[in-house]
């Protein structure tokens, strides 16, 4: 064998090691960085397609499919997997290092997030070469038109699971995030302290972590409704309004969602490149916290003004949409004032910044124009709409974290970009901005998602001007690329802290953590000036680079890069920070959604056998892992947290548990919305056998009784009562799901069969109970884990947080019951 | 020529043209002293070559609340201002107390719509309406969610499967014609869902309406 070629193979075989198997945080927000940059490019083409089609009236460039399909999926796309994305990779790069952290706390649950994230985003693209195409019906999937009847085929089927995984990824990332600026922030890093864009981050976090669950939530009744033929949105007894209510509960929030992390990113460039402290830092966290997480909850009704609600519905809304305008209002005086006396130094992140708030302020007045109902009679569904969130979320959003890209390039890269071409970026993607935005605040009487408009109706001038300006912005672009790409091939050297910035990543303490060291030291040294991970993970670099003695670094692995060689060198954490699980779960996520996406061919349920297959293989190895030790990290305890603290690990649980409750809040409050649109239901009694029901109800009552028994057996350290314990609890468990199994099968052998498709009631009572149902079957299986490590003597007194987490999860699931039996079975 | 421009206004388009223009007014000079504030900013503290005196002290933290109540009560008051006229725009939403107000039916379908007039009579993609009298249009729908629109009346309301929704208007002039759209993505015929709306004198709409079958709408 060729020992250079047989070298070469067992390099790229590193570098593939290295980035589909690592939980390390610098290279998943690499890998978010990257991902959603691709992802922002397709989003940019389809818009760019968008814009020509409606370049001259009368276009036949696009059919109406095929523009449907583009306005759908570069919505999509660009808010959930170009921009959110960008600013969790941002996160998970700078997070952890500006508040002192070694890692995220939950480092594996991290790389899941991404791989799950790519997963979603591979699907979604591929509905486009499905027959039949993409979904079409819009970004906010308004039913009944998302509905198979109205776009059938596996294009929607795969777009809309990948919304699903996308969602599940960033709930995943949001309990991370929170759990590590709660509880893993440096000796002194104290929340006064945190810098703005972590604080920013949280906020974000928060926001998703209450949003996403009733995506979550309503996705999974479209897939029902799409895969087993139930009634949520189908049916005409207010199955559009429903849809409309869970989707704008999430959207509204998901605006600040997008909107929060640029803000931190202004808020970190302000001070630094005017030399001044931030301004009013606590009226901005006051605001934030406050005022605009929590409200943002309470105007998403605004969306729906001419949906038909009652009068004074909308007046209540239009006035808290009004309020949630004050905070912004002093926010973004603020960052203005910030400014005030300031030094102010006008390199390209700063000027990106400015011009983030400045396109923020267009965006935010004419979003008071739209919080007005009765103006938003007009400018409901039309380009005004467009122009004015484009304002906030290409204008604020996109171009803060553009900002925040340059701002940290020196320190991801080690070098700096190129001024000149930066300044030319931001001109040029300014001017092209408003060229484009602008016009469509004049074209207050077009529909949006009109896929052609004919001459006479004097839209032909303006569209023009806007398709004119979105060239211009696409091609500023090629100067962001370019930044990217040259600054990582041949940059100057960067000094440690170009910017003179005071907080914490830039002086890079993270060093004295052994997890942490690495590219950093390699880095700061000023020798390793290929270990650049962004250049590692870019599909650049000449081959006689990548080949050297030298660069091991390079491509990740080995240390030879390190000055004075140190064997804990580039990657530093290497072997035992690396999980094959993550993506392997990634891959059972992509190959079961094809499964469920190509169910109407005979192949699809093979495929779905296959992707549940690779599901339990890899959670099988998972939980092997964890017996074994393998992943030898210690998720959350790090270095400094000594066991005793593990109390506070009980915090990530009641994080999830949050989500869990939006889930089936949204659920039940669909089956409430149901109950109070349709004119008939069965009375009680009529279909479900109530003392059966009652029966399992105690049945799983009294599993909750077992686990608490569980759990005080092992605070005492009594292991044997613990195994009695958890054994009694999947018994019960496993009956539960016995009787809900042979409840389920009578209602089908019913005289007039009770199945999936037997009507609205039909629809609620087996999707509901089926979700607990498999919330039962997921508790039985982390108990079968929890029973083989009791008798590998895997729990203690001091270290059994495994079972106090378990015993929080099943008492959630049991409480649920409590909730459904009575809605089902009662009333 | 004034008179005879403000006669032929329909009601509703005066409604939201006047809101509109006053949004327009304290939204643009809001806007235009925010931003001239940010550019001044910009422009006056902006580092300058040459000009390299010492960099001053970054400031000590401090709240001024004077500030933020000042600029709550100026921002809060402008609010209270607009909020207050769209309420008293509400007329454009709610239908006048009139006594003989003209019901029709609409009823959207991929890719077009059909009004049901009083009489039974039903019309595709033509809607016919007697000059200056008050009309309410109920409009559902029988499949997806469309959203209709009279473009140049400034009226607008979703049509969905299994409810109705309304709006009214009155359209003062005889012989003008309106385009009506869906606003609502509703598949690909959406671009072309539209229908023609002709305003007629109440004698010859009386006269067609008969003329179809049924009685004059009352």
């Amino acid at each position: 064998m060729d020992p250079i070629n047989g070298g070469q193979a067992r390099i790229m075989n590193s570098w593939l090691r290295r980035w589909l198997f690592t939980t390390y945080h610098k290279d998943i927000g690499l890998l978010y960085f990257v991902t959603s940059l691709w992802f922002g490019f397709i989003g940019s083409i389809l818009a760019l397609l968008i814009r020509t089609q409606l370049s001259v009236p009368g276009n036949t460039l696009l059919s109406p499919g095929s523009y449907d399909q583009a306005v759908t999926m570069h919505g999509l796309i660009m808010i959930l997997w170009f921009l959110s994305p960008l600013a969790i990779g941002l996160a998970n790069y700078f997070v952890p290092t500006q508040i002192g952290a070694a890692d995220l706390a939950l480092p594996r649950l991290n790389a899941l997030g991404y791989w799950l994230y790519l997963a979603g985003g591979l699907m979604a693209a591929l509905g486009f070469f499905m027959p039949g195409g993409n979904a079409n019906s819009g970004w906010t999937s308004y039913a009944p038109l998302s509905s198979a009847q109205y776009s059938p085929g596996p294009g929607p089927t795969f777009a809309f699971a990948g919304l699903i995984l996308l969602a599940v990824s960033i709930t995943l990332g949001s309990v991370n995030f929170l759990l590590t600026i709660a509880y893993l922030r440096a000796p002194g890093m104290t929340f006064s302290k945190m810098p703005m864009f972590t604080w920013f981050i949280a906020f974000t976090m928060l926001q998703m972590l209450l949003a996403f669950p009733t995506l979550i939530s309503a996705l999974l009744m479209l897939m029902a409704d799409r895969v087993i033929g139930t009634f949520y949105f189908t049916s005409s007894s207010g199955g559009a309004l429903l849809w409309d209510q869970l989707f704008w509960f999430f959207g509204h929030p998901e605006v600040y969602v997008v909107l929060l992390p640029a803000f931190g990113v202004v808020a970190e460039i302000l001070p630094v490149f005017s030399g001044r402290h931030l301004a009013e830092r606590k009226v901005i966290l006051g605001a934030t916290a406050l005022i605009v997480v929590p409200l943002s909850y309470l105007v998403w009704t605004h969306h729906m003004f001419i949906t038909g609600i009652n009068l004074s519905t909308q007046e209540v809304y239009s006035v808290s949409t009004l309020i949630i305008s004050l905070p912004f209002d002093l926010i973004i005086l603020a960052f203005i004032g910030t400014m005030t006396r300031g030094r102010i130094s006008l390199k390209t992140p700063m000027l990106f910044a400015i011009g983030s708030i400045l396109l923020f302020i267009i965006g935010g007045i004419t979003g008071v124009f739209l919080s007005s109902f009765v103006l938003d009679v007009v400018f409901r569904g039309t380009y005004y709409v467009v122009a004015h969130f484009h304002y906030v979320m290409v204008g604020a959003a996109i171009f803060g974290l553009i900002g925040g890209i340059y701002y940290w390039l020196p320190k991801m890269t080690g070098r700096m970009y190129n001024e000149r071409v930066g300044k030319v970026h931001f001109v040029l993607s300014f001017i092209g901005f408003n060229l484009l935005y602008f016009p469509m605040f004049f074209l207050i009487d077009m529909p949006r998602r009109y896929s052609t408009y004919p001459a006479d109706a004097g839209w032909t001038g303006l569209n023009q001007l806007a398709t004119v300006g979105a060239f211009i912005f696409a091609l500023a672009q090629i100067g962001l690329v370019y930044n990217l790409v040259s600054t990582v091939r041949s940059g100057p050297i960067a000094p440690p802290n170009p910017w003179g910035a005071e907080t914490l990543e830039w002086t890079s303490p993270v060093s004295e953590q052994p997890v942490s060291t690495g590219r950093d030291d390699n880095r700061m040294g000023g020798s390793g000036l290929w270990d650049s991970p962004l250049r590692a993970v870019l599909p650049i670099g000449t081959p006689h680079q990548n080949i050297g003695s030298s660069t091991g670094p390079i491509l990740g692995m080995g240390a030879g890069g390190m000055p004075g060689g140190g064997t804990k060198g580039d990657y530093a954490h290497g072997a035992e920070h690396q999980s094959s699980r993550p993506v392997s779960l990634g891959l059972a996520a992509v190959v079961s959604v094809l499964g469920i996406g190509l169910l109407q061919y005979w192949y699809g349920l093979p495929v779905l056998f296959l992707g549940g297959a690779i599901l339990a293989w890899t959670l099988v190895g998972w939980a092997r892992d964890d017996l074994h030790g393998r992943f030898s990290i210690d998720e959350l305890l790090g270095q400094r947290w000594p066991f005793h603290e593990t109390v506070k690990l009980k915090l990530g649980m009641w994080i999830f548990l949050t989500t869990e409750v939006v889930v089936f809040g949204s659920i039940l409050g669909s089956y409430l919305f149901i109950r109070s649109q349709v004119p008939y239901w069965p009375a009680p009694g009529s279909i479900h056998d109530i003392p059966l029901g009652l029966t399992n109800t105690l049945v799983l009552l009294t599993s909750s009784l077992t686990v608490v028994v569980a759990v005080h057996a092992i605070r005492e350290g009594n292991q044997r009562l613990l195994l009695a314990g958890l054994c009694s609890t999947f018994i019960l468990g496993a009956v539960f799901m016995g009787i809900k199994g042979s409840e389920w099968y009578q209602l089908f052998h019913l005289e007039n069969a009770f199945n999936f498709t037997a009507g609205l009631p039909a629809s609620v009572y087996y999707f509901t109970t089926g979700l607990h149902g498999a919330h039962v079957l997921a508790g039985m299986l982390v108990t079968l884990y929890l029973i083989k490590r009791t008798l590998n003597g895997g729990f203690s007194k001091e270290n059994h947080f495994a079972v106090e987490n378990f015993g929080l999860y099943w008492h959630f699931v049991d409480i649920l019951w409590v909730f459904i039996f009575p809605l089902f079975y009662l009333i | 020529m004034l008179g005879v421009y403000l006669a032929t206004v329909p009601p509703t388009v005066g409604i939201w043209s006047s809101l509109f223009n006053l949004y327009n007014v304290f939204g643009a000079i809001a806007a235009i002293l925010v931003i001239s504030y940010l550019v001044y900013n910009v422009v006056k503290y902006r580092r300058r070559e040459g000009h390299d005196e010492a960099v001053e002290e970054r400031g000590e933290e401090k709240v001024n609340w004077r500030k933020v109540l000042f600029t709550l009560a100026i921002t809060s008051s402008v609010l209270f201002v607009v909020e207050l006229q769209t309420f008293n725009s509400v007329p454009l939403i709610v239908p006048p107390q009139s006594s003989d107000p003209l019901n029709i039916g609409v009823v959207g379908h991929q890719w077009s719509w059909t009004f049901v007039y009083p009489n039974g009579d039903r019309l595709v993609g033509n809607l016919t309406v007697p000059a200056g009298r008050v009309v309410i249009l109920n409009i559902t729908s029988t499949d997806v969610t469309h959203s209709f629109a009279i473009t140049g009346l400034d009226v607008a309301v979703d049509a969905n499967a299994g409810r109705y929704n309304s709006l009214w208007f009155t359209a003062p002039d005889a012989g003008s014609t309106y385009t009506i759209r869906c606003k609502e993505l509703c598949g690909v015929g959406h671009a072309f869902m539209t229908a023609k709306m002709t305003v007629v004198d109440q004698a010859t709409f009386n006269a067609w309406i008969q003329s179809t079958g049924g009685k004059p709408g009352s």
